[in-house]
């Protein structure tokens, strides 16, 4: 019996030379730049967030987080110390807005739930909303159903883990199209952290091991401990080797970390602002073993449609979805996705 | 016969924690040793032996800005050297603050020159160009390539 091939929409070929270009000119993100603290001053504030900024342009980092973290709720009267626009000049860096929110309690993960009116002036000033969890009760919740942050944080900056990793957590984040995040700031800074980070790394790997789509994950630099954080800062390549040596990710993974996936997190940012769901239950998964196998099952139980029908609506390029997490979303702009899946060398057809 | 790998890594020094008078009286002794403690604190005493003679510095500049070193090692330690280069924080054991970053990796000696040719020469145009947008009188502190290219070739060799 012949074998049938499986007909994948095509995508306009590039030379090799083409792709490895656009693979080295990489589009880098660090996530979470803490503001320096001003002790009072403003000025000095600013002139310290001028400086780490010039460090990270000189790091050949593209776009960069600003982060503002509080504990709890954040309330109506959450006032700012310093802003981007205080800042001024950016050194060349597209500069976004965080806030990271310390949560200890399951009710303060029920006002990320979903964006209403209550929340909705807070929250859409920021273009990415981080949960960093500190027991195992609000990191279950986070993972659920704070459907209103895109990137829970597996923080070690200032101990081990307090909880563990368990897949069916993972999973539930996933579906909702969560990402995680990792600081390497306080375990280049301490060794101590450092095996913090290791220890937190190796479990994460082991609790998404049967995961599908596999998780985002996000590397940043956030908070060191130290009174300079610029020299905690490292380049992007470095950042990948640690993650594939010492962290014991993928080689894909660890290239992705800190490109493609982080800009998935923006891209969730902007979704959120724009009033779209999260909801990764849709995922088509092109390229996902699951998919391709219930797909091929399904064919040989039900009546067969024509090959050319089957992926009808996959021929137009705005439905590929990205691997390992949901779809594209409507906002990103389809070339740069196809650019950056060419690009590392996930696409050969 | 199989030859033996190596691989050519430039590293620049970001952030040098100390005056200029006492970074340029730093040694390749004391980069080396750096390295192999760090290796030794992150990797263990197994990894920082496989160091121990596979690593040298082949190259080190002191006395320009930023300071640049050109280090020699197996190829099949590139990752966790790389790693270590990272992680590394302190010189001289913790007396002077510095982080270091991977500005090239070669596989030979003729493109590891090659290399830190190229570098030499984007740092002069960078530098140039930081003198002329701040409209500063400020000494030129790159290197004459004719020179360093001398001196690569003395070393390397």
């Amino acid at each position: 019996m012949a074998k049938r091939k499986l007909l994948l929409p095509t995508l306009p070929r590039t030379s090799k030379k083409k792709a490895q270009e656009r693979a080295s000119a990489g589009y880098y993100y660090d996530l979470n730049v803490p503001y320096p603290s001003a002790a009072g001053s403003k000025s000095k504030a600013i002139v310290s967030t001028r400086n780490l900024l010039r460090r990270l342009s000189a790091l050949e980092y593209n776009t960069v987080a600003l982060t503002r973290t509080i504990y709890g709720r954040p309330t109506k009267s959450f006032k700012d110390e310093i802003s981007i626009d205080d800042v001024g000049d950016t050194c060349g860096l597209r500069v976004l807005d965080r806030l990271d929110v310390v949560v200890e309690e399951v009710a303060d993960v029920g006002y990320f739930k979903s964006i209403t009116s209550d929340n909705a002036q807070i929250l859409n000033r920021f273009d990415v909303v981080a949960l960093v969890p500190k027991n195992a009760y609000s990191f279950s919740a986070a993972c659920s159903s704070a459907n209103a942050s895109e990137v829970i944080v597996l923080d070690t900056s200032k101990g081990k883990l307090p909880y563990f990793l368990k897949q069916q957590d993972l999973q539930a984040a996933v579906a909702r199209g969560a990402s995680f995040e990792f600081w390497y700031g306080a375990g280049i800074a301490d060794s101590t952290k450092r095996k913090y980070l290791v220890q937190a790394a190796i479990s994460f790997l082991k609790a998404s091991a049967g995961v599908r789509p596999r998780p985002n994950i996000v590397f940043a630099s956030g908070q060191c401990g130290c009174a300079n954080s610029a020299l905690v800062l490292r380049s992007p390549n470095d950042l990948v080797n640690i993650l594939r040596v010492t962290l014991g990710f993928d080689h894909f993974v660890a290239h992705s970390a800190m490109k493609s996936s982080a800009r998935l997190v923006e891209n969730n940012g902007i979704d959120r602002r724009c009033g779209k769901s999260n909801d990764n239950s849709s995922n088509t998964g092109l390229f996902s073993p699951t998919t391709e196998r219930t797909m091929i099952g399904k064919e040989k139980l039900t009546k067969k449609p024509s090959i050319t029908n089957r992926f009808a609506d996959h021929n137009d390029l705005e439905s590929i979805s990205l691997p390992y997490s949901r779809e594209v979303s409507t906002t990103a702009k389809v070339d740069n996705v196809v650019e950056e899946m060419e690009g590392d060398g996930f696409i050969n057809l | 016969m199989v030859r033996r790998k190596f691989r050519y890594i430039i590293a620049q020094f970001d952030d040098l924690c100390c005056p200029k008078a006492i970074s340029s009286q730093l040694t390749w002794k004391n980069v080396k040793k750096a390295i192999t403690d760090t290796c030794e604190n992150n990797f263990g005493t197994v990894a920082s032996a496989l160091l121990y003679d596979k690593l040298t510095v082949k190259y080190l500049d002191m006395t320009s800005e930023p300071q640049y070193v050109v280090l020699k090692c197996d190829r099949d330690h590139t990752d966790i050297i790389r790693a270590t280069l990272t992680f590394l924080t302190h010189l001289q054991g913790k007396t002077i603050r510095c982080s270091l970053r991977v500005v090239s990796l070669k596989g030979s000696v003729r493109t590891g020159k090659l290399a830190a040719i190229r570098y030499l020469r984007n740092r002069i145009i960078l530098s140039e160009k930081e003198c002329r947008d701040n409209n500063a009188a400020n000494e030129k502190r790159g290197l004459d390539i004719s020179e360093f290219t001398r001196n690569v070739n003395n070393v390397l060799e």
